[in-house]
């Protein structure tokens, strides 16, 4: 019998992905997510092919009924509330990453769940420095409210499987690139991330300028891998581990070198690096791993998925053809909105419409 | 100028609050002569701040209820429980009221080993609240 499976969060960038790869898989039987979401892109991307439920995770005796009634076996909870904003809105930060963990942990102990793959966050790295060829254990010393209440959600769910049959695990993943970041509407926030921003400047021919430092190297992986990896650690009997970093694994790439992939492959008018190591980074957001990432420090080091799946997550110069290929058929498709190239001007990380001049 | 007061909660087991009065740092601690039944893990910090005559300090307890999040059933009330510290923090900070708190620890350097217990998680998320409150302006003591 397959895995019956319920995906909080569905219509977030890895909800829709983790959706994707596990329809895929023979060892899944159903899959439903829940999503309070209105008329969002991403939901309507999901609604033909699962059922999404609309209501909010607080509503515990909803997600209860929904565990039964779909004899849900395993749960990947996505859902947060995240980005800079929240660390300076910590009451809606722990109400919702810690507080509505803490209710689905227990609807899923009495509907009998048992796994729960949990997105916790690597912004419990913050600070550390990366061990090359080795695994970042669960050394973390957090300070900001979100991952404050992502280590006391991850904490709690790891405490509660000590106890029970339930298997918890956390992932903690690598900065992600996906086509999907580009069909969030203008303004919103969560919209594309600067990873992505950097192939479609290419794509759409768009002057960029990255306001992060060149040499921050981060550990990007494709969306599709990502869903791939998670479906593998909801279907594998045995895990290893209770916490995962899902990456592409060590050694990452340096915002350098993805413009210079972008560069040789879309030409370069579209992209001028502004070295600002330690500097404009901070301006920009509170992010936990801003001060890592400025210092040119990596956050993930390597990931433990390789040696549990078998698989290598694809490397951004691997996967940048399967990036672009999305993005074209989705633009072509209008499945992108059409102000997406405006809308790569707006953000402020990316201001120049003209190509840079030397003094600029 | 009428004195200050100092407040301090009292949160039991069970997650009932009892909110102990005095007037400056001297007094004879005494009941709240309201007696209002109050659950740490649901009350209005904000409400009752604006109701009671504003205290200048609230003294809370060195960590959160009793709870054991080990135990199923108290898994959630342990969450509450660090949620309804982030809401009290949130209502002093904004009616600008400090906060005193026992010290946690006098080494303040955790690490992984030292939060194998649930006491000491506890411990260190409210140490971490308490520091990133004071980042935003409250006054916190550790008394």
């Amino acid at each position: 019998m397959g895995q019956r499976v319920l995906v909080t969060g569905s219509a977030g960038n890895v909800g829709t992905n983790v959706i994707q790869q596990l329809m895929m898989s023979d060892e899944v039987d159903i899959v439903v997510g829940i999503d309070p979401v209105g008329a969002h892109p991403l939901k309507r991307d999901l609604e033909p092919l699962v059922p999404v439920y609309p209501f909010d995770l607080r509503d515990q005796a909803a997600v209860l009924r929904v565990l039964k009634t779909d004899r849900i076996t395993a749960v990947v909870h996505l859902a947060a509330v995240m980005g800079t904003w929240v660390n300076s809105n910590p009451l809606l930060n722990f109400e919702v990453n810690l507080g509505v963990s803490a209710m689905l942990y227990e609807a899923c102990r009495a509907a009998g769940v048992h796994r729960i793959l949990y997105a916790s966050s690597k912004a419990l790295y913050e600070g550390l420095e990366p061990v090359a060829g080795g695994w970042v254990e669960n050394v973390v010393l957090p300070t900001r409210p979100y991952a404050i209440a992502k280590f006391a959600s991850e904490s709690l769910g790891r405490r509660i499987a000590e106890q029970d049959e339930l298997q918890f695990v956390g992932l903690r993943f690598a900065d992600f690139l996906g086509v999907e970041q580009l069909k969030r509407p203008p303004g919103r926030r969560g919209a594309a991330k600067t990873l992505t921003k950097i192939v479609a400047a290419g794509i759409y021919e768009q002057p960029i300028k990255l306001r992060v430092g060149a040499d921050t190297c981060i550990d990007p992986m494709y969306t599709p891998d990502l869903g791939r990896a998670v479906t593998a650690l909801l279907v594998k009997d045995e895990l290893r581990h209770d916490t995962y970093n899902v990456g592409a694994g060590w050694p990452g790439i340096t915002y350098s070198q993805m413009v210079e992939a972008c560069r040789d492959r879309y030409g370069s008018n579209s992209y001028r690096m502004v070295d600002s190591v330690g500097t404009v980074y901070h301006s920009v957001g509170t992010s936990a791993n801003a001060a890592a990432k400025s210092a040119n420090r990596g956050v993930l080091n390597t990931s433990r998925i390789e040696g549990e799946i078998g698989e290598r997550s694809r490397r951004f110069h691997e996967f940048l053809p399967s990036l672009e290929a999305d993005i074209e058929s989705d633009r072509a498709g209008g499945l992108i909105p059409s102000e997406a190239g405006e809308w790569l001007e707006e953000t402020g990380l990316l201001a120049l419409r003209q190509p840079a001049t030397a003094d600029e | 100028m009428s004195p200050r007061t100092v407040v301090e909660i009292e949160v039991r087991t069970d997650t009932s609050v009892a909110v102990h009065r005095r007037t400056g740092a001297e007094g004879p601690p005494t009941s709240d002569p309201a007696d209002t039944p109050l659950s740490w893990t649901v009350v209005d910090w904000s409400r009752w701040l604006a109701d009671d005559q504003a205290p200048s300090t609230m003294i809370i307890p060195s960590a959160f209820p009793g709870t054991d999040p080990r135990d199923a059933q108290q898994a959630r009330v342990w969450a509450d429980s660090v949620v309804a510290c982030v809401r009290l923090l949130e209502a002093a900070r904004h009616a600008e009221i400090g906060v005193s708190a026992p010290p946690v620890r006098a080494n303040r350097e955790w690490d992984d080993a030292r939060r194998d217990t649930e006491g000491e998680i506890t411990e260190y998320i409210q140490d971490r609240l308490l520091e990133l409150f004071s980042d935003y302006g409250v006054a916190v003591r550790r008394a």
